[in-house]
């Protein structure tokens, strides 16, 4: 009786509350749309996978194969006892990360000459059979082409400008490994089991980064991203 | 394959969903976080956390009506807000131990006896702000303690102590009542 009368009454409040917040026409910077745009992105690609039952594991990461090139420091930093979680800095030779206990945020070191807007545009060039764009969103930072083949697998290709990139990578369901592409630094979260594929990989190209997520498996992705031209 | 094809299908009207709440109560959204922070980057980047971890962890805003949805998503803005606010003025957090008990909300077995709906609406006005939510949250949406933590950014000890402060203050609210 008590807590129908409670919520009764705190629905009320809120209601009334909710209704009469100060609101402050804001006109937000294209900084801030741009990063909203891919939070809704990613979030589509990302359910997908979260939809499907996929086994779980923590992130870990792993270096194979990164030799001379990559200088790993980790710094371990505590943020907050209330809030409870860790965030761990890394960086590569072409990326720094934040990881977060359920994301990783990626950005682009090396950003030095490089184009500051989208120059040159790059295309995949062996799209897998079956997948046709359905998507394609065009900036002046960055150009994001999405796939899709008649089972609805989705999977998308954006090239960012290096200054630009500002990514978040779920890393709750796979490992993250640096690797190779065309001898630049990549990393790879690679989600996929017996029954689904799932990769999210970032590369570095020189001028621009790379990014290819979705339902595809691991040699696929790795055979796209070395496969892409200048259009 | 059906299955897969349904998921992806789900996927792409969640996010469509998802993308329309933004458009519809941006501003609002903007306007909480920009009266914690102060500053329209900080509140602008606010909305981004807010919306990433709705991304990541979407259950309860889907699962939710469209009316409830405004309600989570506030709170969390809110919260996220004031965690901003307080890194960025290097604020101490308040320490608070894993011993305060889970159970701190005997709210169905008080007695509730002669309260008006008005008596109980200047009550519930007089309540702190993260009391309140942590109390509607609970009640309104069933949520555990560890799913008020999630939701509000904040610790499972946190939101312990705000469910239990919230049982504390009913209680002290009925037995003044009984006493009048």
């Amino acid at each position: 009786m008590l807590e129908q009368m409670l919520d009764a009454v705190l629905t009320e409040y809120y209601d009334h509350t909710l209704a009469n917040v100060d609101i402050l026409e804001h006109k937000f910077s294209r900084r801030h749309e741009r990063a909203m745009k891919r939070i809704f992105k990613h979030y589509e690609i990302n359910a997908a996978h979260l939809h499907s039952e996929w086994k779980t594991e923590r992130t870990k990461i792993t270096y194979k194969n990164a030799g001379k090139r990559v200088l790993v420091v980790l710094i371990l930093v505590f943020l907050g006892l209330i809030t409870g979680f860790t965030l761990i800095y890394f960086n590569s030779q072409s990326f720094r990360g934040d990881i977060y206990n359920d994301n990783t945020n990626l950005f682009a070191v090396n950003t030095e000459n490089c184009p500051t807007a989208i120059e040159e545009k790059y295309r995949l060039t062996s799209v897998p059979n079956g997948f046709v764009i359905v998507e394609l969103d065009n900036t002046d930072i960055s150009i994001y082409t999405k796939y899709k083949d008649s089972s609805s697998k989705v999977f998308s290709f954006t090239q960012y400008v290096k200054g630009e990139f500002d990514l978040h990578i779920d890393n709750e369901h796979g490992n993250l490994e640096v690797i190779d592409i065309n001898g630049q630094e990549g990393l790879i979260l690679d989600h996929c089991d017996s029954a689904h594929d799932f990769i999210s990989l970032v590369w570095d190209g020189k001028d621009y980064v790379f990014e290819l997520t979705g339902a595809l498996s691991r040699e696929d992705a790795l055979l796209l991203a070395k496969s892409i031209e200048i259009s | 394959m059906i299955s897969a094809a349904l998921a992806n299908l789900k996927t792409e009207e969640q996010r469509n969903t998802l993308q329309q709440f933004y458009l519809d109560y941006r501003q609002m959204l903007y306007s909480i976080a920009m009266s914690k922070l102060h500053n329209y980057e900080d509140a602008e980047d606010a909305l981004q956390e807010t919306f990433l971890k709705i991304s990541d962890k979407p259950d309860l805003f889907f699962n939710s009506s469209p009316k409830e949805r405004v309600f989570i998503v506030s709170a969390m803005v809110r919260n996220i807000s004031i965690n901003m606010w307080k890194k960025k003025h290097k604020v101490n957090f308040e320490e608070l131990t894993d011993d305060i008990p889970d159970s701190g909300l005997p709210i169905t077995e008080q007695v509730i006896g002669e309260v008006s709906k008005d008596e109980l609406m200047n009550f519930i006005v007089k309540l702190p702000e993260a009391v309140r939510e942590a109390l509607y949250l609970k009640i309104h949406y069933g949520l555990s303690t560890s799913e008020i933590a999630e939701t509000l950014d904040i610790s499972n000890a946190a939101a312990r102590k705000r469910i239990s402060n919230a049982g504390k203050m009913i209680k002290k609210f009925l037995e003044e009542k009984q006493n009048a």
